[in-house]
């Protein structure tokens, strides 16, 4: 209810909440009588209200100057003050005092140990106290201004333009690009083209439904010279070796040779005898045995077996074995050793300009002239091209005929004569059949186009390097026509830049309003598509947009 | 705004309003031939609701009543009448008065009630001045306030009173006027009430100013009057001497006090058992509600006499008028008529002051038939600019 505290000679009256103000009155009016002095009255927690009524009473009722007020607020301090009563508002500390006094009663009879921890506890309390007090101070009441509703009209407005920006910069602006790698599709195109000599004015200029080109029949002459090393050997120049030969005879019988026998070496270097050979046999006297054996002079052959020119590699050594090889038995019972060094022979230095060669030497040309023809026919072409920008080539091989071939040694030498070098010549006709590559291609270009399937497809590229005749249909005798069926390899991808493809559409809506993660998975399930990035703007936007026209596919360069 | 002339306006037919916290009551008159007459009456509880420690806490509530009292009244007529005139009752009410004295320029010429508007103009500015250091005085801080009305109530010319100043010449003007102010939010939320009403009002009478009405036409009109007017929740003490209100206040306590003080010592649950002990002229001088009663007049005693010792009142009085529903109960009355004379330490004659009410009335509410007094005199003074217009210069609130 109330209590009382002394403190010094100001008795502390607290009236407690539920005390009415004529119970208050009275409560005053006993202290008091019962007691001097000044009365501190706290009406801080009471609950009726501090209105000039109650002060008025009070002035009424007691002496002013033993009455002391504490109260709550300032407006009842100065309603007090202004009826001239000795007021004070409860502050901060006034505060702490009284909720700490309410928890912690101080006793008469406390030591000076617990009235030191009381005091602890109490200056603690009024640090937290303090602390608190001034956060909660801190705290200002929102100001509600008197025209607020012109305030909250522009911050809704604000509001409402931010919410209509924004939904306008999300169907308008927000894009998503998906950049795509199309399966890439090649395939010939094929198309028929007659081709006709120059006298025919069709071509792909022409605007019949036949596909007619040109064809033309070219002849170049040509010229291709070479220089020849002379190799045939003048008989006349080689030295041929010369010996004598021991000839060993281990049978018991007489061997005879003929002239011409030949004696070869393990080198197969060949020697031959001039005259007959008898060969004694193989006796034996008094049991000592004694070959056969007599002595013949040989004359090494030009070439050996082989055809190389012996030379000097028929001066052989003396002791070198030698062979009969036209015996045809006792080959190993009967042989020949060169009994001395073979002197005399000589590498021959001199070439004569011999027919065989010399045909020889004509076949060679004319592989030239072969090859030269082609050659010659594609630089014209070029030529051609540059001056007069049409474009003709050889697309099938045996086109090119070569005629009127005439050979002339041009170094002056005729057969027989001696040389160790020749210059030789050969002329000819190139006859060439070539056709209009350009119009080829243009055909064939037309076709693959004519069948593309727009909307669908498109094309990517084209590859006129892989022109190609796959078929000869037809050919005249005289060459000027020639109806071919010509390939070229064409690249095309499905068309994704179309806008106005269904499919394209169905496939947009497939993916529209969907996370990037689960767009991309549906696109790679695409057979036309071999990867695909998606790029949304703003780039803060995780999904792809719902607005479909706003859904944009860019193939990959 | 100053008072002007033009500001009345004419009308026949009006309606009197008297805003309590525990009723309202309406009442329609008509004015035929300077003569009031009542057309119809009605009094309607408030909800207890509307009103929160004696303020408005719910103007819908507030306004949904005076609506209804409104209909009742205007049973009878054809049609509710536009112009109304509406009593305002505040605790906060500061008055000032203000005494200025002016030399007119030809002394030869008569007083017109234009020359009063340009005085009561040219004080009007100081006079809120003063009450705004006494508001600050009183509470530390000087709130919104606003002039509610102004009286003339006295008028001096050559050193001559006057209770008509029109028509008369003189040099020498003294004028005096009572300036009532009020707070601004109150006043504010008042206005949004009859806002939402939808008439044309007159004025609004700070209610204080509308019991010395009653008594205007009476033999007690030049005695030394102490007024009480014990409400529901607000009492208001008011000391007129020679028909010059010499001051007033409204003191936020009332019956509900009582009634309080009533429950709590005799640990009565039902508010209905309490009204009908004040009701009862027996019931309340059972021991324990006497004492209560006593206790409270103690207490509203003690209020009035420190009030009039605040204010300097040192004066005898001749009559004392109380108003309040607690008055009809006979008991209560002497009781409280003893109670006086006993912290007077003398006599006075005490009366009731809805007993002042014309018999003409089929009522007996004092405020209302003071409003209706009021609100007759202002359009008289339009018509007949020769009538007294002391007392009560209206203004028109827009």
């Amino acid at each position: 209810m109330f209590y009382m505290t002394m403190n010094n000679k100001i008795h502390t009256l607290n009236i407690a909440d539920n005390i009415s103000r004529t119970a208050a009155i009275k409560l005053i009016k006993e202290t008091l009588s019962e007691h001097s002095g000044v009365i501190l009255v706290d009406v801080v927690e009471v609950r009726f209200p501090l209105h000039r009524d109650f002060f008025l009473v009070l002035a009424k009722k007691f002496p002013r100057d033993r009455l002391r007020l504490r109260l709550p607020n300032e407006k009842s301090f100065h309603l007090a003050e202004s009826l001239g009563f000795e007021a004070e508002i409860i502050g901060e500390k006034m505060s702490f005092e009284k909720s700490f006094s309410d928890a912690n009663i101080a006793t008469h009879n406390m030591s000076m140990k617990e009235y030191f921890f009381y005091e602890l506890r109490r200056g603690a309390a009024w640090l937290r106290h303090a602390i608190s007090y001034r956060f909660k101070r801190a705290n200002n009441l929102p100001h509600y201004k008197k025209n607020n509703w012109h305030t909250m009209l522009i911050i809704s407005g604000l509001l409402t333009s931010m919410a209509l920006l924004l939904f306008i910069f999300h169907f308008a602006i927000s894009k998503t690009i998906i950049s795509i790698s199309p399966v890439v599709t090649v395939k010939p195109t094929t198309v028929n083209i007659t081709y006709r000599s120059e006298n025919f004015t069709g071509g792909f200029l022409d605007e019949s439904r036949a596909r007619i080109a040109k064809l033309k029949q070219l002849e170049i002459p040509t010229e291709v010279t070479e220089k020849f090393r002379v190799e045939t050997i003048d008989p006349e120049s080689v030295m041929n070796a010369q010996g004598t030969l021991t000839i060993y005879n281990e049978l018991t019988t007489q061997q005879e040779l003929r002239p011409q026998t030949r004696f070869v070496t393990a080198d197969g270097i060949v020697y031959r005898t001039t005259d007959w050979i008898k060969i004694p046999p193989t006796r034996s006297i008094n049991d000592v045995t004694q070959m056969g054996v007599v002595e013949v002079d040989v004359i090494a052959d030009t070439r050996d077996e082989s055809g190389k020119i012996v030379g000097t590699r028929g001066n052989i050594p003396a002791g070198t074995d030698l062979t009969i090889p036209g015996l045809k038995f006792n080959r190993e019972n009967i042989y020949a050793k060169a009994k001395s060094d073979f002197v005399g022979g000589e590498d021959p230095k001199v070439h004569i300009v011999s027919k065989e060669e010399l045909e020889r030497f004509e076949k060679i040309l004319m592989e030239k002239i072969k090859k030269h023809a082609r050659e010659e026919v594609q630089k014209f072409l070029d030529a051609e091209k540059e001056k007069t920008g049409q474009d003709f080539s050889m697309l099938i091989a045996d086109v090119i005929k070569i005629e009127n071939v005439e050979f002339a040694i041009i170094s002056g030498q005729k057969v027989g004569d001696v040389a160790d070098h020749i210059d030789m010549r050969a002329t000819s006709t190139v006859k060439a059949i070539v056709f209009d590559k350009k119009g080829t291609i243009n055909f064939l270009t037309q076709a693959f186009r004519d069948n593309l399937l727009k909307g669908t497809n498109k094309e990517l590229s084209l590859h006129p390097e892989t022109l190609r005749v796959s078929n000869l249909v037809s050919r005249n005798a005289d060459d000027t026509e020639i109806k071919m069926t010509v390939e070229m390899n064409t690249a095309t991808v499905f068309d994704f830049e179309n806008p106005v493809s269904e499919g394209i559409r169905q496939l947009k809506v497939k993916i529209a309003g969907d996370s990037s993660e689960a767009a991309l998975k549906k696109l790679e399930e695409e057979t036309q598509i071999q990867d695909a990035t998606i790029k949304n703007y703003p780039f803060w936007v995780g999904n792809v947009t719902s607005n479909v026209e706003n859904i944009e596919f860019v193939i990959k360069k | 705004m100053a008072f002007h002339l033009a500001h009345i306006r004419d009308y026949e037919r009006f309606l009197v309003i008297d805003i309590g916290n525990y009723r309202v009551r309406a009442a329609a008159y008509s004015v035929e031939t300077s003569q009031l007459k009542e057309l119809g009456y009605a009094t309607i509880r408030q909800n207890r609701k509307n009103f929160s420690q004696g303020m408005i806490a719910d103007m819908q509530g507030v306004a949904k009543t005076i609506e209804q009292a409104m209909v009742q009244s205007c049973q009878s007529l054809e049609e509710i009448p536009q112009d109304v005139i509406i009593s305002f009752s505040s605790h906060d009410f500061l008055f000032d008065t203000v005494t200025t004295e002016y030399m007119r320029a030809d002394a030869t010429s008569t007083l017109t009630m234009q020359e009063l508007d340009t005085m009561i103009k040219r004080i009007e500015s100081a006079s809120h001045a003063r009450v705004r250091q006494k508001s600050k005085a009183r509470f530390g801080f000087s709130d919104d306030i606003r002039l509610i009305s102004s009286t003339i109530t006295s008028i001096t010319i050559d050193g001559k009173r006057i209770v008509n100043p029109v028509g008369f010449t003189g040099g020498k003007i003294v004028l005096t006027v009572l300036n009532v102010f009020a707070p601004s939010s109150e006043f504010n939320i008042l206005r949004s009430i009859i806002a939402s009403l939808g008439r044309k009002v007159i004025s609004l009478i700070p209610t204080p100013l509308v019991l010395p009405k009653i008594i205007e036409q009476t033999d007690y009109i030049d005695e030394t009057i102490c007024y009480l007017d014990v409400g529901y929740s607000q009492t208001t003490v008011m000391v007129v001497r020679d028909n010059i209100i010499q001051t007033f206040e409204t003191f936020p306590v009332g019956v509900r006090l009582l009634m309080e003080m009533i429950r709590e010592k005799c640990n009565y649950t039902s508010l209905l058992a309490i009204e009908n002990i004040l009701c009862s002229e027996s019931a309340i001088l059972e021991a324990k509600n006497a004492a209560v009663l006593d206790d409270f007049f103690e207490y509203i005693l003690d209020m009035l006499w420190a009030f009039l010792q605040d204010e300097n009142i040192e004066m005898t009085f001749d009559s004392l008028f109380v108003h309040g529903h607690i008055f009809e109960n006979s008991t209560i009355f002497k009781k409280f008529g003893s109670a006086f004379e006993k912290t007077a330490t003398y006599a006075v004659k005490k009366h009731r002051l809805n007993m002042m009410v014309s018999q003409d009335f089929r009522h007996s509410e004092s405020v209302t038939y003071g409003l209706a007094l009021t609100a007759s005199e202002l359009l008289l003074v339009k018509k007949d600019p020769l009538i007294r217009i002391l007392r009560y210069v209206l203004y028109d609130y827009e």
